[in-house]
């Protein structure tokens, strides 16, 4: 008999473990799919594509004949766009410049901001952080007018500062390395300054280290999204030369779908880069602000 | 007296100091981010062109608008079927990774869409969802009729679809970092006490994770608005009524400089995200 | 985990190094093939024309030299082009076949003497028969005229009588039909009367003047024998003169030599033997020129003739005529008052017009022609992403004027400002980005 029970927990185990991965995968493949169509089509031909997009663009009536492996593959869209497309680079480091700045900005400025929600008690500290957290729900539209006229009035438009400027203060980044800066003990901050440590040498020796996996997810998390910023620079950035990479892609023409595509590829690289570079962080990061204050 | 006079004058130092941590990040904020919002306010009770007070007109226009309702049922029909699927849905792929082995590249998996550009994304939607796409393709040779994803009210579940994509991974991280915050004692107690793996699942981890789901709810809801994008760049300005978001609404009224009936419906919504993020703190955050 | 974390760091940074190298590729590649122009605004000018047109040195007049036919030329003293003056031997005759023709020349004129005197008695003679007929013929018509005035009477008379006699019978007498053919008889012989008169009369008048006409051709080749006799004696007094110069034909006026038309050894013709130009008229300046040439020309401007073998330019020439010699082509005329030139010169006839001043002139290497239909490239400013590029685009102009360095353009066709491609230094097509070109200093 014990056999028996223990074969039949044997068995829900496997079965268990088959159909975990069943599921799994079979979650993964519609989540996988779109990047790895991105990539095969970006090696296709010119004549392939026209092909393959000419049931969406001329309204035709034929469907789309989808293959992975593409029959002519040519890297041909990559050189033309690394080689023949100056433009594109315009953006590509006007991109980077921006991120890079945010995202040093936020260091500055969001990281100290989570400190004192973190660290100190004073009045009015709950009231005030939820204001930051509705001013971090408010979407983009609703403030976006009277963010320009801020901006005018600074005369910071059609200047790269419109764009990094607001976004260095978001406060998005300090609730989330607020999470991870509450997970600290208060008593260990207690210990420090019964020691003699002032407010800076605490902030420096024990929250940041404490806190770093908080803050590269702030940092990785950011770089995602404001590498795919959009609504800012389309609203404040007038000057074509100013533009970044998100408002790249959606300029070409589908027709020219293998500059598009080779475009796509390019700007996931330095994401997928950032990704692979960070991934431990995030999940750290994104643990540590999820684990209970 | 002197060690008090020193640890009051390194109290006030400290006090200095302290303020100086959140200062910059206040000024920041206060100028490029709640001025703008306070004008928001203050267009909220004037006209758009003249900018004299009317008082609640504006928002008694907004609750009769179509426009506005139509996108305020969309989205909220949107967060409310959004919401609930992807934390269930990350949540149970989050306990079949942790069952599992390689959960650093099932993660890996899940977490790329992320990565992924929302212009790169945006041309293989229109290749799968297009009346003539990929999609209604498979559909068609495995013998079902063909859906106009992007035309009709399907296009909903293009939203859903979209935003489930994006955010499944990162949910996913979450909810693991949440499961492994479970203090394994209670599950051991548990099991020991004789509870089946779902009793234990329903009845001891679940509670456990409340502040996690808080934190979750928030980033997701946060998340669900970043959707507009990938609406906006397959379907337009002017999209299928089903797929019609409040940002859809902010934006032409933008163009078209009606400034006060956006301020109207800011300052709405922004009440609704406040009460609703206070009651959701009340519920599952457990501050100090 | 490290490890990985750290390739991941390596492969972004070398992923940049290849974007930052890519960069600059990308952009000499650009800059590289990208065309450079040079533009340039229209502007406001007048086009200028400058018409050449060959032509020679032609006289005023011309005079024939003509010297009797079929004597040998001896001697041609003077070649085409030449300038003669006054007393300038031309050409030389063969004294003896002078000579020969002079005495050929007596023969015939004393023959002709013989056949005036001949005629001339012929005439007496004539006159004389005249005379007799002419008084004959007068005494016929007066017969002819009394005997038919005689019958005529006769036949009146015997009208007048039937008449008489018709009348007084009554129509209804029996005899009265007699009598009414008698009448009619007699007014027929009436009428017949008085046509034979007529004619009768008319017959010996004809006589009469035929008689007074019958001198006439006698007289008229008299007077044809005296002209041949006069001919003669001029030929011979020429021969004679010429006998006399030793056969040297002089040249009567200044001038040049216009045409040769005898050569040594031959025999002069009937034709002149040489033409002269007359110089002392002055010269002139007969160009040919094109239709399309011919539509510049005012003939109120005055003219440049320029001509060949160092001789001065001549300015400010009039012009005299210009006649239509066929669809294509123009006679023009000029006076010539320069004493250096002589007949046959060639030289070019020059004159420039301005046209305009027109408001859109461009250099004409801006302009474009394909079939009927002329364009420019125009230069647009356009923000891109790489800042404020130059773009080409094609504008259809229509030109009213043009010589060989400007083109006028209809007004309005470019803006003011606008910069129109002059030069480029690759094939530009509308659409493409250009640059400035750049010159090594």
């Amino acid at each position: 008999m014990r056999t028996k029970r223990f074969l039949w927990i044997v068995a829900r185990r496997v079965i268990r473990k088959i159909a975990d991965g069943i599921c799994l995968c079979g979650f993964a493949v519609p989540v996988f799919l779109p990047v790895v169509m991105v990539l095969c089509s970006s090696v296709k031909s010119e004549y392939e594509l026209s092909e393959l997009l000419s049931p969406i663009l001329s309204s035709g009536t034929g469907e789309i004949n989808w293959q992975f492996l593409s029959l002519y593959p040519t890297a041909g869209h990559f050189f033309q766009l690394l080689f023949g497309t100056p433009d594109f680079f315009t953006v590509f480091w006007n991109s980077l410049k921006i991120v890079s700045l945010i995202l040093l900005g936020q260091l500055v400025i969001a990281v100290p901001s989570a400190w004192a929600f973190a660290a100190f008690r004073f009045r009015g500290r709950g009231i005030l952080f939820l204001l930051y957290i509705m001013l971090m729900l408010l979407p983009f539209q609703v403030t976006m007018l009277p963010s320009y006229l801020v901006l005018n009035r600074l005369h910071m438009l059609d200047t790269h500062g419109a764009v990094i400027l607001p976004a260095i203060f978001s406060t998005f980044p300090v609730f989330l390395i607020y999470r991870s800066f509450a997970g600290i003990p208060g008593e260990l901050l207690e210990a420090a300054r019964i020691d003699g440590a002032g407010e800076w040498s605490i902030f420096t020796r024990i929250g940041v280290p404490l806190g770093s996996g908080g803050i590269l997810s702030a940092l990785v998390l950011g770089f995602l999204d404001y590498w795919n910023m959009m609504e800012q620079p389309l609203a404040f950035l007038q000057d074509k030369t100013l533009w970044p990479l998100s408002l790249y892609l959606p300029e070409i023409d589908i027709r020219q779908a293998g500059r598009a595509l080779a475009a796509s590829v390019i700007t996931l690289i330095p994401a997928a880069f950032i990704f692979a570079m960070g991934q431990e962080y995030l999940e750290e990061g994104i643990a540590a602000s999820g684990i209970k204050a | 007296m002197r060690a008090w006079k020193k640890s009051c004058r390194k109290y006030r130092f400290n006090c200095r100091s302290r303020v100086l941590f959140l200062l910059p990040g206040l000024i920041g904020v206060s100028v490029f981010v709640l001025l703008p919002f306070l004008d928001v306010g203050k267009r909220s009770f004037q006209t758009a062109i003249t900018g004299e007070f009317c008082g609640v007109d504006n928002y008694v226009t907004i609750f009769h608008n179509q426009a506005f309702l139509l996108a305020l049922g969309n989205t909220a029909r949107f967060v409310a079927v959004g919401l609930p699927l992807l934390l269930a849905l990350s949540l149970f792929l989050a306990c079949m990774i942790d069952r599992g082995i390689h959960a650093r590249w099932w993660k890996a998996v899940y977490l790329f869409p992320m990565a992924v550009p929302t212009a790169t994304v945006v041309l293989i939607w229109k290749l799968l969802f297009h009346q003539n796409g990929v999609l209604n393709g498979l559909i068609n040779r495995f013998g079902g009729t063909a859906v106009d994803w992007l035309g009709s009210d399907a296009s909903f579940w293009v939203l859903i679809f979209s935003y489930l994509w994006k955010n499944t991974g990162y949910t996913i991280v979450l909810w693991m970092a949440g499961l492994h915050s479970v203090p394994v004692e209670r599950k051991e107690a548990a099991r020991v006490d004789g509870a089946s793996e779902r009793q234990c699942f329903f009845y001891v981890v679940l509670p456990e994770l409340k502040p996690m789901l808080y934190t979750i709810t928030v980033l997701s809801f946060l998340n669900s608005f970043k959707v507009f994008r990938e609406a906006y760049l397959v379907a337009g300005a002017y999209p299928q009524q089903k797929m019609y978001l409040l940002q859809h609404l902010f934006n032409n009224w933008f163009t078209n400089l009606e400034m006060d009936k956006m301020a109207a419906a800011g300052v709405c919504i922004t009440v609704v995200f406040l009460v609703g993020v206070i009651v959701l703190q009340r519920l599952w955050d457990r501050k100090e | 985990m490290k490890n990985y974390r750290g390739k991941a760091v390596k492969g972004f940074v070398v992923f940049l190094l290849i974007m930052l190298f890519c960069t600059f590729v990308s952009r000499s590649i650009y800059a590289y093939q990208m065309p450079r122009v040079e533009t340039d605004k229209a502007q406001r000018k007048s086009i200028s024309h400058v018409v050449s047109a060959e032509g020679c040195v032609a006289a005023v007049s011309e005079s024939a030299v003509v010297v009797p036919a079929g004597i040998r030329i001896a001697e041609v003293c003077v070649r085409v082009g030449e300038k003669i003056e006054k007393g300038t031997v031309l050409f030389r005759l063969d004294t003896e076949y002078l000579i020969a023709d002079a005495e050929a020349l007596e023969d015939e004129i004393v023959l002709s003497e013989q056949k005036l005197t001949e005629k001339k008695s012929d005439l007496k003679i004539a006159e004389q028969a005249r005379q007799t007929e002419r008084a004959r013929a007068k005494e016929d018509l007066e017969n002819v005229t009394r005997t038919q005035d005689l019958n005529v009477g006769q036949a009146s008379r015997r009208y007048e009588l039937a008449k008489n006699e018709m009348t007084a019978c009554s129509p209804e007498d029996e005899g009265r039909y007699a009598l009414e053919k008698a009448f009619i008889e007699a007014e027929m012989s009436l009428q017949s009367a008085d046509n034979e008169r007529s004619l009768a009369i008319l017959e010996a008048q004809r006589r009469v003047e035929d008689a007074d006409r019958a001198v006439t051709n006698e007289k008229s080749s008299i007077m044809e024998a005296e002209q041949e006799l006069e001919e003669l004696q001029e030929a011979l007094a020429i021969d004679q003169g010429l006998i006399a110069q030793n056969g040297e034909v002089f040249s009567g006026i200044d001038g040049s030599v216009s045409s040769v038309q005898i050569s040594v050894g031959e025999k002069t013709t009937d034709g002149a033997a040489m033409k002269l130009a007359d110089g002392s008229r002055g010269w002139v300046f007969e160009a040919r020129l094109t239709k399309e040439q011919m539509a510049y020309f005012n003939p109120d401007d005055n003219v440049t003739l320029k001509f060949q073998n160092g001789k001065n330019a001549v300015e400010n020439c009039l012009v005299l005529a210009t006649n239509q010699i066929d669809d294509d082509n123009y006679l023009v005329t000029v006076e010539v008052q320069e004493e250096s030139v002589s007949m046959g010169d060639t030289g070019v006839l020059q004159f420039s017009t301005q046209e305009g001043p027109y408001e859109c002139c461009v250099l004409l290497s801006a302009v474009y022609t394909s079939n009927d239909s002329s364009y420019v490239f125009v230069i647009r400013e356009i923000d891109t992403i790489l800042g404020t590029e130059l773009k080409i685009v094609k504008r259809n102009v229509s030109i009213i004027d043009k010589n060989d360095t400007y083109a006028a353009l209809e007004e309005g066709s470019l803006g003011e400002e606008e910069q129109v491609v002059v030069d480029s230094d690759k094939e530009i097509a509308p659409g493409d980005t250009v640059r400035p070109m750049e010159y090594d200093y």
